[in-house]
């Protein structure tokens, strides 16, 4: 933990600049520091800025107030002082609480800081002798870069493995050889059945319909490899697959329709970077190619407008983040966003969390406060833009939107004048409101004036007549500008296609590094660029005339940057196994974890690499490796201690050798298209049109409270999940409680919690019990020929397997109402009509399969 | 079922010993792993860091910034230089508080005549006139009171509190907000954020909505009797064991039994708790449940008192418009009307039943009030200087910490940052505000984020 001291936050102050020039100190400046500044600094700095301290470990920010060299030298954020400079002088600020706050326990008093101004001032004439004692700690980027994930990538051999049949593929012998080290054996294959359902869930997020699992065995029946390789290709073939791996995508960059924070700013255009996602998926552009758009689509060559269009869209991640709109200090607001769209960047596409280099230097990876600001600079280059921040407030961050389309260059400047028109006219609107609502205020002020003693009547009376004529005024004139509005926001021109995203700022500018993150708290402005510890040959820093985007985007998805390839085919290892082959999948820094099968980790980035950056390629070769189709457990043999699977779980509970496939349990949205699949309620097609366009993008723009326009009802359809809105703070209740990611976060890998507020809504909830009942209904309605085969077909449609004879049983006393079982009530509350009573049982039974572990977990 | 008080941890765990129970113990010896941060045994009792003085906190939040200057802050001065031009320029004029103070109790505590009630406990009260936090809008400095942060989304204190402490009656949540605010994005303020999803509050209610019918999501089954549901659900855990036996190492298949066997019981567990049929007269009296205007948070604060006794760790209690930029005669004497008594209530309530020693009553508003402003019956936001009042759990009673300048606009001796009080109320639970510590992306978070000073001055 940062303690409150001088971290480390400008490490590239000049030294040169703190004088070093020796003039022969008077007798009286000496006596000055002895009498008003030596004892100050023992007394209140020595016990963590002296080589005592730094002998017990107690020295905080590399800094030593004990020596003159060590007040020169000063710590980890630059000089103390600048001799004659007392502005120019840290230590000073921090004694006034400014920069930082020094000494911690309480600021010292006004004179004392008086004194050391003066002293300052005056040559800041410092007798005491001795080494800085402490070495002032800086980066080395060479040693930084031996860090694992820093190395460029290894061209790992192929290990020898001894059961050379075992493998299917590379990625085999490499987990092979680490199970075979380590004395393990993998369990068996998995069931076919098993398979098939995996397959499906992995791929497109949807459970295989009865008839597809039955097609697919009767080929692998034939020749399991061949089949297998058919389902795959067919999987990664549908537009279902760009669905269910668009939205891991969007889960990392934090994908939401709305705001979020305190004004709840619904993006009405947000879906087109959703749908550029699921459909760059689909496409399966590189992945290389991928970054760059969403960094800097909108400067790269584009051959024709739609593609030009697409690429702009792309860039909507960096428009994305949650902002805090009603924040006064626009300059806080500014920075709070460079540093979302820092934070973004750097996590999902290099697995490091570079946020706390804002305020110091990154405590554990090389990462210091001035690469940040390189970054922040590029960023404050760059506009975002976002739509409307708070209508009907004076300043409030609004932002143009881009247009496309078809008809951008015909409507763009008429529609962007609309919306700013707009924002005039709510603000005229509500000054007039607030303007009445001070005489309002006046007059009842003014009445209570009237009941007190001595009050001037007849001056209090004629005022309050006249606030009241003010007020009718007011009335009429508000009437008459919401009229207006209203008739302005029914009637608006034709727009063209409106998207989020960014675009270039008018003039590039550095950051200057904000002490502390402060914005009030400037040093040195940093040239922009990218980090130092991930160098590339062969890239030039960014021209002086551009915000320097195309530069990041360059280095991102450079084929020497180490970090992008391995962040990227680790988390679709995650997607797979439910684990990545680093755990920590937005963490490869220090405090990251180490990779489990590091040679696999390259061979894994190489291939990707040379396979064009083919996701689907990559997918492709993980899910057709034997490794992959193992089983999740040993049915014959599960209890015996000598089993493969016996031995794994002892030895490596949490599967990290990948002896056997760990259940996973669905994400939130495949289980809900998983029950509504089941219930016959879902529709696999997109949505025609956005669904949020059922709304007046201009009446609505935000979601409050109290808008009726946002209920469950409202946010539901019966498209898949995908498609459902994420309104941040308004999410489906199925979504909040199931792990759906937070959409004001980064998240690589979701939760996967286990709480009783979910076996409540899956007792109990009206989303639930509709499932179920609608699935009964087409159990009955459908043409079976009795309960027994309503079972089965139950099971295969939710389970994709036949129940057990005692499973069957047990299915088919609860549906029968005829039965009473050993004395027992028979279920209450369900009408006594033998033939009425058939729905609600059948319902309550196929919410007991729906509510299933096994149904909800994928093995 | 056991009766509700005598279920222990000892007892909970009996009742799963061939399951989750064991389980849990197991989950404290073994490292746990990322993905089981999310599982129940999240929620299992946790030592602190060392002997705390309170158990639990009941978390008395006065949205919308209740005036101190109405309230604990005594500013003669303020009264003198009524009408006189204020300090910030501009048409501002000083506005002299309406009400008068009084020293109350053996403590001799100034507090104006707006709580007769809670005047009558002033030696139960530790008030701070020194409050401050960062930023004067509604929702950053709710967020800020809740969270620590105004500028990311992070977990709420009740969250950390949960996280670092577990909960003592696993029948019930561990962390319950009353009434919520959900406008503003008010959702954030009991949020978990990145720590596992357990450790989010459970919401009862809404604020501004009658506390009466409000209960929590999908407690209750109106179409299947107790027993038909027992039955359902007899077969839903035959097939989820059949899962687990396959699976024998798979902790989390087990959690879900446990998760279905707990949410059974919830359902019989918080209406009992949320039940208040079974209190007597005299105590719906202390607490002003009489249908009146008190009758509201009234409910809110015994049923704070509950949720106590039943061992829930993190109680919250929403209050709402305390927001008085004008009408403040009119708002002050409505809002600590519907207060006075309650606060009253359950100070005294906790007190008789041996509770208070255990639970920390915190009471406040994200912000106060400014002295002055241009109408002369209203006052602006002042997050420089504020009050707040602890009681119970190890704050020193009866006595006013810290103090505002001679008007009220803003601290200036003592000064207690929205920081400081968290880590605080942490010392006060036996945590260590430094070292309650939770990996995220590669950094450790605090509640108290690079700062926090234990105001020891106001432990007892």
């Amino acid at each position: 933990m940062i303690a409150r001291s001088f971290v480390a936050c400008i490490l590239f102050l000049s030294l040169a600049s703190a004088s070093t020039a020796e003039e022969s100190p008077s007798r009286q400046q000496i006596e000055y520091f002895e009498t008003k500044i030596r004892p100050v600094l023992v007394k209140h700095c020595y016990a963590c800025h002296s080589a005592e301290a730094a002998k017990t470990g107690k020295l905080k920010g590399g800094l030593v107030l004990d020596t003159r060299a060590g007040v020169l030298q000063g710590g980890d954020s630059g000089p103390a002082l600048v001799p004659h400079k007392p502005s120019k002088s840290l230590l000073l600020s921090a004694l006034r609480y400014e920069s930082y706050e020094m000494p911690p326990t309480g600021e010292l008093s006004a004179e004392v800081i008086r004194d050391f101004k003066q002293w300052i001032a005056d040559g800041a004439v410092d007798p005491r002798d001795g080494q800085a004692s402490v070495t002032r700690s800086s980066i080395d980027f060479e040693q930084a870069r031996e860090f694992w994930s820093l190395r460029p990538l290894a061209e790992p051999l192929v290990p020898a493995v001894k059961a050379k049949t075992w493998p299917r593929s590379d990625i085999d012998r490499f987990v092979l050889a680490r199970l075979e080290n380590e004395g393990l054996e993998a369990v068996g294959d998995a069931a076919l059945r098993t398979l098939v359902r995996r397959l499906y869930f992995d791929l497109i997020g949807l459970p295989p319909t009865p008839e597809q699992i039955d097609a697919f065995l009767e080929r692998a029946a034939h020749d399991r490899a061949s089949a297998v390789e058919r389902l795959v290709d067919e999987l990664l073939a549908s537009p279902r697959f760009g669905e269910r791996w668009g939205r891991h995508w969007l889960d990392v960059v934090r994908y939401a329709d709305s705001n979020g924070r305190d004004v709840n700013v619904v993006w009405y255009d947000a879906w087109r970077y959703r749908d550029w996602v699921i459909d760059a998926l689909n496409l399966d552009v590189p992945f290389d190619r991928f970054v760059r758009q969403q960094i800097a689509g909108d400067l790269l060559p584009a051959e024709t407008p739609e593609q030009r269009d697409r690429q702009r869209i792309a860039t909507g991640l960096l428009a994305m983040s949650p902002k805090m709109i009603g924040e006064q200090n626009k300059e806080v607001l500014r920075m709070d966003t460079i540093d979302e769209q820092i934070d973004v960047v750097s996590r999902a596409f290099l697995g490091l969390s570079i946020s706390c280099a804002r305020c110091h230097d990154h405590k554990f990876d090389p990462i210091p406060t001035a690469d940040y600001y390189a970054l922040a600079g590029i960023f404050k280059s760059t506009e975002p833009l976002y739509g409307f921040g708070r209508v009907g407030v004076k300043n409030s961050p609004h932002t143009d939107l881009i247009p496309a389309g078809p008809q951008a260059a015909a409507l763009g400047e008429s529609g962007l004048n609309y919306r700013h028109q707009l924002v005039e006219r709510h603000l005229e609107f509500q000054q007039a409101r607030s303007a009445r609502y001070g005489v309002v205020r006046r007059v009842a002020d003014a009445k209570n004036r009237l009941q007190r003693p001595g009050a001037d009547v007849d001056k209090l009376q004629a005022d309050i007549a006249r606030m009241e004529a003010d007020v009718a005024e007011w009335d009429e004139k508000i009437k008459t500008l919401e009229d207006a509005l209203n008739q302005y926001i029914a009637e608006p021109p034709p727009q063209p296609d409106w998207a989020m995203g960014v675009r270039n700022a008018e003039t590039p500018v550095d950051c200057r590094i904000h002490i502390r993150g402060e914005t009030d708290n400037l040093g040195d402005a940093v040239p922009r660029g990218v980090l130092r510890a991930v160098a590339i040959d062969g890239l030039d820093s960014p021209a002086a005339d551009s915000s320097g985007r195309v530069h990041l985007a360059n280095w991102l998805a450079h084929v020497s940057n180490p970090l992008t390839p391995r962040v990227a085919v680790n988390r679709i290892w995650m997607h797979l196994f439910g684990r990545g082959l680093v755990a920590t999948v937005d963490d490869f820094g220090v405090t990251g974890s180490p990779p489990s099968h590091p040679r696999l980790l390259d061979y894994l980035a190489r291939t990707f690499i040379d396979d064009g950056w083919s996701q689907k390629r990559l997918i492709r070769r993980i899910v057709l490796s034997r490794t992959y189709q193992l089983a999740s457990t040993d049915a014959g043999a599960a209890n015996h201690p000598q089993s493969p699977l016996a031995r794994g779980t002892a030895i490596d509970p949490e599967n990290i050798l990948l002896s056997r496939f760990r259940p996973r349990r669905l994400e939130v949205e495949v289980f809900r298209d998983a029950a509504m699949a089941v219930a016959g309620q879902l529709d696999r097609s997109p949505p025609s049109t956005p669904f949020l366009n059922r709304w007046n993008r201009y009446e609505h723009d935000k979601i409050k409270s109290f808008n009726p326009f946002v209920t469950p009802q409202a946010l539901e359809h019966s498209h898949r999940s995908v498609y459902l809105p994420v309104l941040r703070g308004s999410l489906p209740e199925v979504f909040e409680l199931f792990d759906f990611a937070d959409p004001n976060r980064v998240v690589g890998q979701r939760e996967e919690s286990t709480a009783p507020a979910q076996a409540l809504f899956l007792m109990n909830s009206e989303w639930i019990h509709e499932r179920a009942s609608r699935t009964a209904d087409r159990l009955l309605t459908e043409n079976h020929a009795g309960d027994a085969q309503r079972v089965e077909r139950l099971f295969l449609l939710a389970l994709g397997r036949r129940p057990t004879s005692m499973e069957l049983q047990d299915a088919l006393t609860y549906v029968d109402p005829s039965v009473v079982e050993d004395g027992k009530q028979p279920q209450a509350d369900v009408p006594a009509d033998p033939e009425e009573a058939r729905l609600p049982r059948w319902a309550n039974y196929c919410q007991v399969v729906l509510g299933s572990a096994e149904f909800r977990y994928m093995q | 079922m056991l009766p509700l008080q005598f279920c222990t941890r000892r007892d909970w765990l009996r009742n799963a010993s061939a399951g989750f129970g064991f389980l849990a113990l197991q989950g404290l010896l073994a490292e746990q792993s990322r993905a089981d941060a999310g599982k129940l045994s999240a929620l299992a009792v946790k030592p602190p860091h060392y002997s705390p003085r309170a158990r639990r906190v009941i978390f008395l939040c006065m949205r919308g910034g209740p005036s101190h200057m109405e309230t604990f802050d005594y500013k003669p001065q303020l009264n003198q230089d009524h009408g006189k031009p204020g300090r910030r320029g501009g048409s501002l004029k000083l506005l002299g508080s309406r009400w008068k103070f009084a020293r109350q109790g053996e403590s001799g505590l100034w507090m104006s005549e707006l709580f007769p009630y809670l005047a009558q406990v002033a030696d139960r009260l530790c008030v701070i006139n020194s409050m401050h936090t960062d930023n004067e809008n509604h929702s950053q400095a709710l967020e800020q009171m809740h969270t620590g942060s105004f500028q990311f989304v992070r977990p709420s204190m009740g969250s950390w509190v949960l996280y670092g402490l577990g909960t003592e009656n696993e029948n019930l949540p561990g962390f319950i907000s009353i009434s919520p605010l959900k406008d503003l994005g008010g959702l954030r303020y009991y949020s978990s954020s990145f720590l596992p999803a357990a450790y989010s509050a459970t919401l009862i209610g809404e604020a501004g909505k009658s506390i009466q019918d409000a209960n929590i999501a999908h407690l209750t089954n109106d179409r299947l009797s107790r027993t038909a549901q027992r039955q359902q659900l007899d077969l839903l855990q035959k097939l989820n064991r059949n899962l687990a036996e396959q699976h024998p190492a798979d902790h989390r298949l087990e959690g879900v039994i446990q998760s279905y066997e707990l949410a059974f019981r919830m359902q019989n567990e918080v209406p009992r708790v949320m039940d208040l049929a079974g209190e007597s007269k005299q105590t719906l009296d202390l607490y002003g449940i009489d249908g009146g205007r008190t009758d509201g948070f009234g409910r809110q604060c015994l049923l704070a008192r509950r949720f106590a006794e039943a061992g829930v760790r993190f109680i919250e209690v929403t209050h709402k418009d305390w927001d008085h930029h004008g009408f403040l005669t009119r708002g002050m004497t409505g809002r600590c009307e519907e207060v006075d008594r309650p606060l009253y209530g359950l100070l005294t309530d906790l007190a008789r039943r041996g509770m208070l020693d255990e639970a920390l009553v915190v009471w406040g508003g994200e912000f106060g009030r400014t002295p002055d402003d241009p109408t002369e019956d209203g006052r602006g936001h002042n997050n420089k200087g504020f009050s707040m009042w602890l009681a119970g759990g190890g704050a020193k009673p009866g006595i006013a910490y810290g103090r505002t300048d001679e008007y009220g606009y803003e601290a200036i001796e003592d000064k207690v940052h929205i920081h400081d009080l968290h880590a605080t109320i942490l010392h006060l639970l036996g945590l260590n505000h430094e070292r309650l510590t939770y990996r995220h992306g590669g950094r450790d978070y605090r509640l108290t984020d690079v700062h926090g000073r234990v105001v020891r001055e106001v432990c007892a």
